[in-house]
């Protein structure tokens, strides 16, 4: 039986997905061979409501010479991606750098992300609210940064890849949706600006990250349907 | 048997510096009584044997030391290690497991894909069962109800992720029994205050077993919160939000 590290590797995806961009990220940084299984989220496949039959989303990673691993939840994917095979680490080796790390990301995906997908999906003074509470949230974050290269450090690294959507996702939403949230002026959020440009140049990215003009299209073409959510997650 | 130290504690026959630098070793973790978040904490520090400082925080008047260690979330638990602080209480579990990892038992897996299982079941508990439970516990009539069902039906999913184990780690207990252990005792209070039984036998047989398991382990029935005082404060708690939708 071949080594585990090098048994198939496939990743559930779908265009437009942020999460889906997080594992898939993680197994480029990583060097890992995989294959991409595309679904179409309006009729899901047999085998990621197999897989996933609790959540029924995207990501989903299957490892396995009979997809026998089948791992969820894109931060989760990244750290087993991290955990499971060898290549640069994505989590620092210290304890504390690693706790920091994950409370990093925790801190994008429970209090930046909300507010921030809802600025763009909402209107009115509900969405004035999203997107001062959004903004307060990236000047957390842009103060972390502190004029490091990645949040890692030198080194891309696991809030990187938890913020991603910040860079290869916020041009399109705010060309869809015709709202500018990290604001006009070069000046506004500019350790975040130069973070934005240093995560879409590096290598394992510019391999898996979304056409900006294909994401523009896909939102405007599905507006409705993410109002929709929004609405749904404000209830 | 393990102890907390109420508040810090010097020795006489140390030199100043030397007692700075012990203090700065201590392990310390600002708390508060009715937090499930610091009980996960201090059963995953009982777990390794780790000696710690506790303060037990006014949530109404936060202390600086608590706000300068946790400014963007300004909660506890907050776990100071080498006078550096951690907050997110999954994260200070993990990061106990990983700090101490030849103490005591291992809090994570060792296998990358069983860690992978671990991390999903507690985000399934945080994202997906704990609503319901709240919503639950927290409203009436028809909305109640709703909740009610949808809280069943998560909890029939982790009854058969349990299947009859004695923890959801196996022999011994793991992350996703801390993560999800204070529902051993929250539950049955919620269920007292309003009357209606959710973890029922024929149902949920595994999940009942579970709850006993946890309560009765030695790490957990010798560090629980004061029940009397908690289900006032559940009490309050309900009739506060009920008061909020009338």
């Amino acid at each position: 039986m071949s080594a585990q590290k090098q048994q198939p590797v496939k990743l559930l995806t779908a265009f437009g997905s942020p999460f889906a961009h997080r594992a898939e990220v993680a197994l480029a940084l990583k060097g890992v061979p995989y294959e991409l299984v595309h679904e179409d989220l309006d009729n899901k496949s047999e085998l990621l409501l197999r897989h996933n039959p609790i959540n029924k989303m995207v990501p989903v990673l299957l490892h396995g010479d009979d997809d026998d691993r089948a791992v969820c939840e894109s931060l989760v994917i990244v750290e087993y991606v991290d955990d499971a095979f060898n290549g640069p680490t994505i989590l620092p080796s210290d304890p504390y750098d690693r706790a920091t790390a994950r409370f990093w990301a925790h801190f994008v995906e429970n209090k930046l992300s909300k507010p921030f997908w809802l600025s763009f999906w909402t209107d009115g003074d509900v969405q004035k609210a999203f997107v001062k509470e959004a903004r307060e949230n990236l000047a957390v974050l842009e103060k972390q940064l502190d004029g490091k290269r990645f949040f890692g450090g030198d080194s891309l690294g696991f809030v990187d890849i938890a913020a991603s959507a910040l860079a290869c996702w916020l041009d399109a939403m705010e060309a869809a949706f015709g709202v500018g949230l990290m604001g006009n002026g070069d000046d506004e959020f500019p350790a975040l600006r130069r973070w934005v440009k240093e995560y879409a140049s590096h290598e394992a990215v510019k391999k898996c990250a979304p056409d900006g003009d294909q994401l523009v299209a896909y939102f405007v073409a599905n507006k409705d349907k993410y109002r929709a959510i929004a609405k749904g997650v404000l209830q | 048997m393990m102890k907390r130290n109420l508040t810090t504690h010097h020795s006489a026959t140390l030199s100043a510096m030397e007692r700075q630098e012990e203090d700065e070793d201590r392990v310390k973790l600002f708390g508060f009584w009715s937090s499930p978040y610091v009980y996960k904490v201090e059963w995953a520090l009982r777990i390794k044997g780790i000696q710690y400082d506790y303060i037990e925080e006014n949530l109404e008047n936060k202390s600086d030391q608590l706000l300068e260690y946790n400014p963007v979330h300004k909660k506890v638990p907050v776990l100071i290690y080498q006078g550096k602080p951690i907050a997110e209480s999954e994260v200070i579990l993990e990061f106990i497991d990983e700090a101490w990892k030849h103490h005591g038992d291992r809090i994570l897996p060792e296998d990358p894909y069983d860690r992978a299982m671990a991390r999903f079941w507690v985000r399934f508990g945080k994202d997906t069962l704990s609503p319901p439970i709240w919503k639950w516990f927290t409203t009436q009539g028809q909305e109640q109800e709703a909740a009610y069902a949808a809280a069943v039906e998560q909890l029939q999913i982790l009854e058969k992720e349990l299947d009859g184990k004695r923890f959801f780690a196996g022999e011994k207990m793991g992350l996703v029994d801390l993560s999800l252990g204070p529902f051993s005792y929250i539950i049955p209070i919620y269920e007292e205050i309003t009357g209606v039984k959710l973890i029922k036998e024929e149902k949920l047989p595994s999940l009942l077993a579970w709850m006993d398991n946890f309560l009765n382990s030695s790490i957990v029935r010798e560090h629980l919160p004061p029940m009397d005082k908690l289900k006032l404060r559940c009490q309050a708690i309900r009739e506060a939000f009920l008061k909020n939708t009338n």
